[in-house]
């Protein structure tokens, strides 16, 4: 599974490195996304339905410090 | 200037138009609280427009039904546009026909229940964006809502029988959305215009292009009707159209000026005062409305949701606005 770490990275940066990693992968294809931005749990699945893809999983997970992970699973529509 | 129809109080409840003709209002008409319609003819029944919510749709359809026993079982659904606050109560009339144009049954899936219930999920750790989504969405509960789809799809201007009664339905968008459909029931004298028409609360333009919109308020303008059901808002008549035209004229004109100059859609949606319309609820919705029409006249992107919406938060914050009260409208 292909794996973006859009870590640090402040809204719609996290949505803009997935879209163009979905660019060049097949349809069925599958990208984890990592994101620090809270805004992202909005970006993501909002992404994801208004362009055919498939959110499989989202879940949170500790980073460094306070920092909170959102983790997602991403299948490429057709 | 009250925008309000004079014969119509600006009431949460049910209003009797005429001639099997009613509306369901929900003041004060901010984020989620929608407009639907009934029209029946001999045991027949059609509703405009279900609810946010599966509670709000049923409470509506048992005073719909008390109103006329044509309603306990409603025979077909009109959705005019894919939004939740019009559609997500479709789920309470299990045997509807359910007719929509095919964009606003393509959107409705692309924008489910959950989707806005996510959100909400999301809110806590959102600061002031949280607290925005929130207010606006808070009040409703979409964990019940299990969606239905339109089963009946129009691509063009369509008309359909209800009992003896000619039903329009009338395409007119994209504008506030891709699908934006108006109904008309010409033997009734009454149009049931979805979100085409928010009355005494600022559109949102979430598609565009605007003349679209312009021409669709044109179009009511031109129709031989007495009575306007909005998709917020009061009842109203067609000066309520014209301030709607006006407000679109007006910001297309103040968004244009400042993408020339050029600003940003944020700083111009910070930077335009809108005068008239400044006492309308909902005035953060100028941060939307600057960035899809600065998209129309050639901005490359247009901003994903978190960004719109945490603007319309920070405008939101940066501009308190009391509620208005809907006897003012």
């Amino acid at each position: 599974m292909t794996e973006i770490d859009a870590t640090g990275l402040s809204c719609p940066m996290p949505v803009l490195r997935l879209q163009k990693v979905l660019r060049d992968i097949a349809s069925g294809g599958q990208i984890r996304l990592l994101a620090s931005d809270p805004m992202a749990a909005i970006d993501v699945p909002h992404f994801c339905q208004e362009h055919g893809h498939t959110l499989i999983a989202s879940a949170e997970q500790d980073g460094l410090g306070d920092m909170r992970i959102l983790c997602f699973e991403i299948e490429k529509g057709p | 200037m009250s925008l309000a129809h004079p014969k119509f109080a600006y009431e949460k409840g049910l209003h009797q138009i005429g001639n099997g003709a009613y509306a369901w209002l929900q003041p004060d008409g901010g984020w989620g609280w929608s407009n639907s319609g009934l029209i029946v003819d001999g045991d027949q029944s059609l509703v405009v427009d279900t609810l946010f919510d599966v509670p709000l749709t049923q409470t509506m359809l048992a005073a719909y039904a008390d109103a006329a026993p044509a309603a306990n079982t409603v025979n077909k659904i009109i959705n005019t546009h894919h939004n939740g606050d019009h559609c997500n109560g479709n789920c309470c009339c299990p045997d509807a026909q359910i007719i929509a144009h095919k964009l606003t049954a393509e959107h409705m899936q692309a924008e489910p229940p959950s989707l806005v219930q996510g959100f909400l999920d999301a809110a806590p750790g959102l600061g002031d964006l949280g607290n925005y989504l929130t207010s606006c969405f808070g009040p409703f509960d979409f964990k019940s809502v299990d969606q239905k789809l339109p089963d009946t799809l129009i691509e063009e201007e369509t008309t359909i029988k209800l009992g003896d009664k000619d039903i329009h339905l009338i395409p007119v968008g994209p504008a506030h959305t891709p699908g934006d459909t108006l109904v008309h029931v010409p033997v009734d004298r009454t149009v049931y215009t979805g979100d085409i028409l928010f009355i005494g609360g600022h559109p949102i333009i979430w598609d565009g292009p605007v003349q679209n919109w312009i021409d669709a308020c044109d179009r009511i303008i031109a129709m031989d009707v007495e009575t306007i059901v909005p998709g917020h808002g009061p009842i109203t008549t067609k000066a309520g159209v014209e301030e709607v035209r006006h407000y679109l004229v007006t910001m297309r004109q103040e968004a244009r000026a400042r993408y020339e100059a050029g600003m940003s859609y944020k700083e111009a949606a910070f930077d335009i005062a809108l005068g008239v319309f400044d006492d309308w609820g909902d005035r953060e919705r100028i941060v939307v409305n600057c960035a899809t029409m600065f998209h129309e006249f050639g901005a490359q992107e247009k901003p994903e949701i978190a960004e719109l919406f945490g603007g319309m938060a920070e405008y939101a914050t940066a501009r308190p606005q009391a509620k208005t009260d809907p006897q003012d409208i």
